[in-house]
C-alpha cells in the first residue's frame, strides 16, 4: 500500500498551475485490483481435498480489472461507475515425468514442452460485477484530492472445477455493497490533450453469491474483503 | 505432411499417456465400485457421499455399529434418490462416532 502511494505520488505530479478550483467532469479509465477474498466455502473445500490426500493449493489473493467512470458532480461529490471481472484460483498439480517432457521436445522438435506441471484438478471461481459509489470529497488540494464512498455491487459468478476426466461449473449472481477511501492526482503527463490523472483506492467489499444449479444447494463464493486497486483515468 | 505426423506420433501418444495418468491420489470409477476402510477402534459409523460442493448427496452407511479394522463397501454412483450422479469429484466420508476418521476421493465419469 506504501509503495502504491509512493508510486502515486511519483507518477502524479500537480499538473504546472494546479489549483484548488474545481471544474465538473467525467473520465473514463482502467484500473488493475488485488482483494483478499473470505472464500470460506473453498477453504473447506480445499481442506476436503487435502484430506483425501491431496496437496490442493488454494490462492489467497483475487486478481481483477475494471473499466470505469469517474464524474465530479460538485464540489464536494464525485460518483463511480464500473463493470470489472475478479478471478480467484486454486488446484492440484503433479510434475511433469521429466523423460517424458524431454522426449516431447525433442519428437516435436521443440514445438511442444510442458510448462512443468500437470494440472489434474483446476478450481476457478471468476466474479464479473457492476458497481455504483458516490464519494465524499473529503480535501481538494493542488490537483490532488482525497474522498471517501460508498454502494451497491451486482455481481454475477461462476464457479468451475475441472478434473482430468470431468467439468463441473455453477453459476449465480447476487447484490453487495462496497466501501471504500480514494487518492486521486492530476498527472503532469497528457495523453494528446487529454488530462490524465491517476487514483488509488482501498477498501472493503461485502459481496458473496450463491450458486443456483440445484446441484450446488446454494454453494457460497464469499468475495467479500477488502481490496486495494490502482488505475489511470483520462478526462472526457 | 505425412512424415510429420509419423515424426509427431511418438509425442502425441506421450501426451495422451500423460493425460491418463493412473497415479493420481483419487480413484476414476465409471461404475459400482467397493472401497475400504480401517476403523481405529469400535464405534458408530457413518459413510456419506458429499459432492464438489460439499453437499451430501448419499448416505451409505448410517448410525451403525461397526467392529475395529478393516471394513468394505460400495458405492453404485447414485444420489439419494436413485439417480445416477452427474460426472465430477466425489468424495466419501468415513465417520466414526461423529469424527470425521477418513476421506477418500474419486473422480466419476462416463
Amino acid at each position: 500500500m506504501t509503495l502504491l502511494m509512493l508510486l502515486l505520488c511519483t507518477i502524479g505530479q500537480p499538473s504546472e498551475g494546479g489549483t484548488d478550483s474545481f471544474s465538473p467532469g467525467f473520465r473514463i479509465g482502467f484500473t488493475f485490483m488485488a482483494s483478499f477474498p473470505s472464500m470460506q466455502s473453498e477453504k473447506d473445500f480445499a481442506d476436503m481435498n487435502t484430506a483425501a490426500g491431496l496437496n490442493f493449493e488454494l490462492g489467497s489473493t483475487a486478481w481483477g480489472g475494471s473499466v470505469e467512470v469517474l464524474g465530479d458532480v460538485s464540489e464536494k461529490f464525485r460518483i463511480r461507475g464500473s463493470v470489472g471481472g475478479t478471478n480467484f484460483s486454486g488446484g492440484y498439480s503433479e510434475d511433469y515425468n521429466a523423460m517424458q517432457n524431454i522426449f516431447l521436445v525433442l519428437f516435436t522438435l521443440g514445438l511442444f514442452s510442458g510448462d512443468g506441471e500437470d494440472h489434474v484438478i483446476d478450481l476457478n471461481d471468476q466474479a464479473i460485477s457492476i458497481e455504483a459509489q458516490a464519494y465524499y470529497v473529503l480535501s481538494r488540494t493542488a490537483g490532488m484530492s482525497v474522498s471517501a464512498g460508498a454502494g451497491p455491487i451486482y455481481t454475477f459468478a461462476t464457479r468451475k472445477l475441472d478434473s482430468p476426466n470431468t467439468a463441473t461449473s455453477g453459476s449465480g449472481s447476487g447484490l453487495g455493497f462496497v466501501a471504500s477511501l480514494r487518492l486521486d492526482q492530476e498527472s503532469t503527463f497528457k495523453l494528446g490533450c487529454l488530462p490524465l490523472m491517476f487514483g488509488l483506492e482501498g477498501g472493503y467489499r461485502m459481496n458473496s453469491v450463491k450458486i443456483s444449479d440445484e446441484e450446488a444447494d446454494d454453494y457460497e463464493l464469499d468475495f467479500s474483503g477488502p481490496f486495494v486497486k490502482i488505475g489511470s483515468y483520462i478526462g472526457l | 505432411m505425412g512424415k510429420l505426423l509419423l515424426f509427431l506420433m511418438p509425442a502425441l501418444l506421450l501426451i495422451s499417456a500423460g493425460c491418463n495418468d493412473s497415479t493420481y491420489p483419487f480413484e476414476q470409477v465409471t461404475e459400482e465400485f467397493t472401497f475400504t476402510y480401517d476403523l481405529p477402534n469400535e464405534g458408530v459409523v457413518d459413510l456419506i457421499v458429499l459432492n464438489c460442493y460439499m453437499n451430501n448427496i448419499r448416505t451409505l452407511l448410517a448410525d451403525t455399529a461397526q467392529s475395529s479394522g478393516s471394513h468394505t463397501s460400495s458405492w453404485d454412483l447414485l444420489d439419494s434418490s436413485a439417480i445416477r450422479v452427474p460426472d465430477g469429484l466425489y468424495y466419501i466420508r468415513i465417520i466414526l462416532d461423529e469424527d470425521v476418521i477418513e476421506t477418500q476421493m474419486y473422480e466419476v465419469y462416463q
